[in-house]
């Protein structure tokens, strides 16, 4: 699993490719705590290179979630181009209605 | 069962993928489709990880032995995982708290693991014994939908191509389709697994000689595994066990196409 985060002047972009799962998902759980340690609170993470999600994966996103709703600044974690397995592994959980999906990059960012 | 194949990893995060990998092998050699190997290999990666985290309360604290084969019953034909542990036991019923929620406030993640078994999975069943647990799901084998014919890399430049059932008429052809597809895209080093063949027909054993010949001609090689019962006897009655070299698995077949004994 690679990540990488670009700042931009609304949100930043959490970018994760390759496998989410309970050996990986520690690494996106710290990287997105990193974050909204340093006050940042409207992420988009960018799914497009996301292969697999297990749950382990959902849990990192559901807990910064969470916390972004709850401040002290709110904030939101937007989602953005979930593959098909993605998807339906999100849809599985009832986290579909939880987060907001975008189907691009583009539409992610400008939401905020 | 006669077609049964075995794992053991580690119970460890890191070595889950590989488990997932294997399962995932077996469930498409058994002839599910994608997304059903996609669900049996998420429910096997759920399962191992609740094995590390509540069966053995840590990384690194004994194994996971994975078996996958395929049994009939009155429904069908139906693949299935069993998982077998050391660990203390845990009721799934408790970590199986189901977590849908509309809130994020009110989310409860832990127990989604569960969640996910139960829904991707047709039927799973939990045994505890003194000093050992046990877990078997079951994914219905839906034969309309499975493909009879399927290749993937095995390998390094190792390509496999598997077949299900009678190889005849049409099956033959998808066969003979595959194997062109993959020496025409250059790749020469070729697997054929036969161990889900119940039968070959004479058009069959030619695409595979006519295959081995492109292959050899460019600078691969062909070998066969997989061969049994039925299937061998008639590859020996035309003497094709001294034309191909055979053997029991896929992962030996790609370990001699990868490093030939010319001796």
């Amino acid at each position: 699993m690679e990540i990488t985060i670009r700042e931009f002047k609304h949100a930043d972009v959490v970018t994760v490719s390759g496998r989410v799962d309970s050996s990986t998902a520690p690494k996106l759980d710290q990287t997105l705590k990193g974050l909204m340690d340093d006050k940042h609170y409207n992420i988009v993470l960018d799914l497009s290179g996301v292969e697999y999600m297990s749950s382990a994966g959902l849990r990192a996103m559901v807990s910064c979630l969470r916390r972004v709703k709850k401040g002290p600044r709110t904030g939101d974690l937007r989602l953005a181009n979930p593959s098909k397995r993605v998807a339906e592994v999100l849809e599985l959980a009832g986290l579909d209605e939880v987060f907001t999906v975008f189907d691009d990059l583009v539409g992610a960012v400008g939401s905020f | 069962m006669p077609n049964e194949q075995n794992l053991v990893i580690p119970g460890q995060y890191d070595s889950i993928q590989q488990a997932c990998q294997f399962v995932g092998d077996a469930a498409e050699s058994a002839g599910l489709d994608s997304q059903s190997v996609f669900h049996v290999q998420l429910a096997v990666d759920e399962a191992c990880a609740n094995i590390v985290e509540h069966a053995y309360e840590g990384e690194g604290k004994g194994d996971i032995c994975i078996t996958c084969g395929t049994d009939d019953v009155r429904e069908g034909t139906r693949f299935y995982v069993r998982l077998e542990d050391q660990g203390q036991p845990f009721d799934p019923d408790v970590v199986a708290t189901p977590s849908l929620a509309t809130d994020a406030d009110e989310l409860k993640i832990g127990g989604l693991g569960m969640l996910f078994m139960r829904k991707v999975m047709d039927q799973i069943e939990f045994s505890f014994r003194p000093g050992s647990n046990e877990l078997v799901m079951f994914k219905r084998i839906e034969e309309e939908t499975a493909p009879r014919v399927w290749h993937r890399p095995l390998e390094q430049s190792v390509f496999l191509v598997g077949a299900r059932g009678r190889l005849d008429h049409t099956t033959v052809l998808d066969m003979e389709t595959a194997l062109n597809q993959l020496l025409s895209a250059g790749h020469v080093q070729l697997v054929v697994d036969l161990s889900q063949a119940s039968y070959i027909n004479s058009g069959g054993l030619r695409a595979l000689v006519s295959a081995w010949r492109a292959a050899r001609k460019q600078g691969g090689d062909l070998h066969l595994c997989g061969v049994h019962g039925r299937l061998r006897e008639i590859i020996e009655m035309v003497g094709f066990e001294r034309v191909f070299q055979i053997h029991s698995t896929p992962s030996e077949a790609a370990n001699a196409l990868i490093v030939p004994s010319d001796a």
